[in-house]
């Protein structure tokens, strides 16, 4: 595969993992855009089989890049609201679909990493547990306890936040 | 049908449980109020997760990293080979051009050394002129018998010939291009050896130059393959210590 094809292969992922670190689509295009140069450069040298999961850890990277040298802490992608179940107050200004998007989102970015990354490599992305593992450089038990702790706590942050809608 | 646990939501979400232990636990979940609620956040959760995956990158970000790609200095497009085909490539490189300096050398020296029995007989001679009368330089040295003569023989010749010059050794005769102008005499005109004819010369010469041009290319090719690869190693450990 050629690395023009490579690039335009992972795109969409780049861009959505940066998006989940640096919480606006303005800098996620930034910092996409300085991670798909390194996938045109540097990707064909990876092994097929491995190229996914480097992407993602290339415009993870990126992304924290772009935060750091900004000395900005990265932010979370719904809101600043700290507890959940504050949010409750704001349903009558939104939908109840982006109520539930909105919540779900914050209870997201109350996850520490790198139960964050493995939330979004493996629900958003559809990453395998071994692509992940590689990604992240996790044993894949521990990857898979991670991952198991940080869907518990993304369960029951809906839990509180939404009781009416889940019994 | 024996309800499964509750600890099976994560393989049920995982669709790694079986057709009859995902109905199993779906049933476990009706009567069980934990796994119930649990079941109700996952399908909320998987429905956000399925909206966030459809998300797309902007348009025009394609066209522009690869732009800023093929524009940024010093970065080439990248050749799809393995590293260590490179590595062994400009390996193969270096090594050939060393066997074919080693061989043009070889040839060169053959070439200039055609007369060696000569050579070496001249080269003995001033060892022998040490020990015995100095021989006469316009006597062609050689292995003819007629150098076997005894020296009381050949000693009142000797006394009325110029004196003794020291017989040229092999090491001149293996640099023609330092001989000397041929206006005087080179030691190789002296003891009769013929010197090599100036076509040979050059020709040496050129593939001599030849084999040395390889190995600079070589040495250049390895310098810059050494220093890409450095680059990457590099450029790696910068990624992977973010995490």
């Amino acid at each position: 595969m050629t690395a023009d094809a490579l690039v335009r292969q992972h795109a969409d992922l780049v861009f959505r993992v940066a998006r989940r670190v640096t919480g606006n689509d303005a800098d996620a295009a930034d910092a996409a855009q300085d991670a798909l140069v390194r996938v045109w450069r540097k990707g064909t040298s990876i092994p097929e089989e491995r190229q996914r999961a480097w992407c993602a850890r290339v415009s993870r990277n990126a992304a924290l890049d772009l935060l750091r040298r900004r000395s900005v802490r990265p932010a979370p992608a719904y809101g600043e609201l700290a507890d959940p179940t504050d949010a409750a107050a704001l349903t009558d200004q939104r939908t109840e679909a982006n109520e539930i998007r909105h919540r779900i989102g914050l209870a997201l970015d109350q996850l520490d990493e790198p139960y964050r990354s493995i939330v979004v490599l493996r629900e958003i992305e559809g990453l395998a547990y071994a692509e992940i593992a590689d990604a992240l450089e996790l044993p894949l038990n521990t990857l898979k306890v991670y991952l198991h702790r940080a869907r518990k706590q993304l369960r029951d942050a809906i839990r509180r936040s939404s009781p009416e809608l889940v019994p | 049908m024996t309800p499964l646990p509750c600890h099976t939501l994560d393989a049920y979400l995982d669709g790694d449980l079986s057709a009859s232990d995902a109905a199993s636990f779906e049933a476990h979940a009706e009567s069980c109020a934990e796994c119930s609620a649990d079941l109700a956040a996952s399908r909320l959760l998987q429905a956000e997760w399925d909206r966030l995956a459809a998300i797309q990158a902007p348009e025009g970000l394609v066209e522009s990293a690869l732009r800023d790609a093929r524009r940024a200095p010093g970065d080439r497009q990248p050749v799809p080979a393995p590293r260590r085909t490179r590595r062994r490539l400009a390996g193969f490189v270096t090594v050939g051009a060393l066997l074919v300096a080693l061989a043009a050398t070889a040839l060169w020296m053959r070439q200039d050394t055609s007369p060696a029995p000569s050579l070496q007989a001249s080269a003995d001679t001033p060892v022998a002129a040490d020990t015995r009368p100095p021989s006469a330089p316009e006597t062609p040295v050689s292995d003819t018998p007629q150098d076997d003569t005894p020296a009381s023989q050949r000693e009142p010749q000797l006394e009325s010939l110029p004196p003794p010059r020291r017989a040229p050794r092999a090491r001149p005769a293996q640099r023609p291009h330092v001989a000397p102008a041929p206006a005087v005499a080179s030691p190789e005109q002296l003891v009769g050896i013929p010197a090599p004819p100036a076509d040979s010369v050059a020709q040496a010469q050129e593939e001599l130059m030849l084999a040395l041009t390889l190995i600079a290319d070589a040495q250049s090719h390895a310098r810059s393959t050494i220093s890409t690869e450095l680059g990457r190693a590099a450029g790696t450990l910068t990624e992977t210590s973010v995490f």
